[in-house]
């Protein structure tokens, strides 16, 4: 069988930075989303004569952010374009963007995200103002005339484009997981309101031409759109030709759009109404010093200070609730790997935040309890379920429940002899193999729940030895 | 002193009809043809800032520092005053020919 033409998809995402209270370019409120059509407008917002956008200043910090947190390089010195069509959705008849030709030099270039240990890298990133929203009379297909509420016009933009180095729907759709729960950690966007995050993807099959994808309205339909395309381009194999194509939602096909304006015909040029966005080394380390930690240096940071393993870092990193909670009790005391392992399985991010927290205190006298043998892991899990759901401290659920490692290792031997009399030749497997080893180590803390399993690993091991001479 | 333009007809007729097409809007074969003319007098007029030499010119917008930007604050819109410009509404959406 002949190998499948391999998959190209670049994605350019559209996340509005949500966080803001005002537009990109007029102090009319941003907060749109419940409000009458054309109610959050102005003179600016309509592109009237004799208006002058003025730039958001956090605008331009928030987009920084996102571009210092993809590992951009930030341009000292960037510009506003003109991008001309004409289109209801902007009254102006252009665009105000950024552009990377033309002697234009977007806000940053040249990123990366890593997804699932592979680097998707990002092209270029800047800033722009969202389009009006346009509804039509009746049906879509018959209307003669669009109805246009510009609440949304003017609303800060930021756009992300990657290189075309993703290979399939499944990883276009962690990618763009990745990307938002990024931004999201930023707090400079809410990627969960509507319309926040979209995305257009260009997708090309090996030999073919590249297909742009474009109206995909959430991540959800992104998989779906991106699969749908790529079936359709190997069906019609060689035949794709360069064209933009529209997601329809309701029916999940792409279709073939009306022609579309070339680049060139945008007729870009310098916004002459804006100057250029000026950003210096010294303000591009003030926004790193204001950035909030995301979650992979926080993971890299993890297991360089606290010596953590790779694994275990990242899955703390990930829970915003649970990285600060480890890091109070880091400061308590430095069973660091025993501290993170035990609250990345047994806490959520409502268990050191709730009512009924668990206090770092109290977790850490946990901890040292299963470090000095007196508890065994087990225990400690029981009393931290216990102690979550009914807010009592864990210490005192250790005392009330009268929980305690069995220390006694004449006990334990005793086990060790029952398990093995109950399952003759139990005792020479487990001499020979690894795994046989590890199971009779288990029968005996079925046995014993509260024996420490490193000890009982001991005993046995020095049992077989005895057995041997 | 510019030199005073050289006439050449610097637009075509197949431009015309993509500029209309872009611009949406359907011309007769003798509008074509006056705006081919039009455009390309005023295009051979700007044609003249092309002997312009701007080799020692200083770059018109080189500020040093961050020029005026605004505090994310908000103001309150003016939805009335804006609507008021607005010649075909519907309820309070701007209606407008659909494009296709």
């Amino acid at each position: 069988m002949q190998a499948e033409a391999k998959v190209r998809i670049g994605l350019e995402v559209h996340c509005q930075l949500t966080a803001l209270r005002t537009k990109l370019f007029c102090a009319c409120s941003s907060d749109y989303r419940s409000s009458e059509p054309n109610e959050k407008v102005c003179p600016v917002c309509f592109g009237l004569p004799g208006t002058l956008p003025v730039l958001n200043a956090k605008a331009v910090e928030y987009a920084a952010m996102i571009a210092l947190a993809l590992d951009c390089s930030v341009a000292g010195r960037s510009l506003f374009y003109r991008k001309n069509y004409f289109y209801p959705d902007l009254p102006k008849g252009f665009q105000i963007s950024q552009y990377d030709k033309a002697g234009g030099v977007p806000l940053a270039s040249s990123g990366h995200l890593e997804v699932e240990g592979k680097a998707v890298r990002i092209t270029r990133i800047q800033l722009e103002e969202d389009p009006g929203k346009l509804t039509y009379e009746g049906t879509i297909d018959r209307s003669s005339h669009s109805l246009v509420d510009y609440n949304r016009a003017g609303i800060a933009l930021v756009e992300i484009v990657t290189e075309p180095d993703l290979e399939d729907a499944r990883g276009a759709k962690m990618f763009l997981e990745k990307l938002r729960s990024l931004i999201e950690s930023l707090g400079v966007s809410d990627g969960e309101l509507d319309g926040a995050m979209r995305c257009d993807a260009n997708i090309s099959l090996a030999g073919g031409a590249r297909v742009e994808v474009k109206n995909i309205s959430s991540f959800k339909e992104v998989e779906k759109a991106l699969n749908y395309e790529i079936l359709r381009q190997r069906t019609f194999s060689g035949a794709a030709s360069s064209e933009t194509r529209h997601w329809d939602e309701r029916r999940s096909i792409t279709i073939a759009m009306r022609s579309k304006e070339e680049e060139q015909d945008y007729r870009y040029f310098p916004e002459p109404d804006l100057p250029p966005i000026l950003l210096g080394a010294a303000a591009v380390d003030g926004v790193r010093r204001s950035m909030p930690e995301v979650a992979d240096s926080k993971a890299a940071r993890f297991a360089r200070e606290y010596g953590l393993s790779p694994q275990l870092a990242r899955e703390l990193a990930a829970n915003k609730a649970l990285s600060a909670f480890f890091e109070e009790c880091a400061r308590l005391h430095t069973g660091y790997q025993e501290m993170a392992g035990l609250s990345v399985s047994e806490l959520s991010a409502e268990d050191v935040t709730g009512e009924r927290a668990v206090a770092p205190a109290d977790y850490v006298e946990l901890v040292k309890m299963v470090e000095s043998d007196a508890i065994t892991r087990a225990q400690a899990k029981e009393a931290l379920r216990e102690a979550t759901r009914t807010g009592r401290p864990a210490r005192e659920v250790v005392r009330s429940k009268n929980l305690s490692a069995v220390a006694d290792e004449g006990a334990i031997a005793a086990v060790i002899e029952r398990v093995a009399a109950a399952r003759p030749g139990s005792l020479e497997e487990a001499a020979r193999d690894k795994k046989a080893f590890s199971f009779f180590v288990g029968q005996v803390l079925k046995e014993e729940p509260k024996a420490q399993p490193a000890i009982v690993a001991r005993l046995l091991a020095s049992r077989l030895r005895a057995k041997k001479t | 002193m510019p030199r005073k333009p050289e006439p050449r007809a610097s637009v075509d007729a197949r431009q015309v009809e993509r500029l209309a097409d872009l611009s949406r809007l359907s011309l007769t074969p003798q509008e074509a043809e006056r705006f081919r003319g039009e455009l390309s007098t005023i295009l051979d007029y700007f044609a003249a800032l092309d002997g312009v030499d701007v080799s020692s010119a200083p770059e018109p917008a080189a500020p040093e520092e961050q020029p005026w930007q605004r505090e994310d604050v908000a103001a309150p819109s003016t939805p009335d005053d804006v609507l008021r410009c607005v010649p075909e509404k519907k309820g309070r959406y701007v209606r407008a020919p659909r494009v296709f």
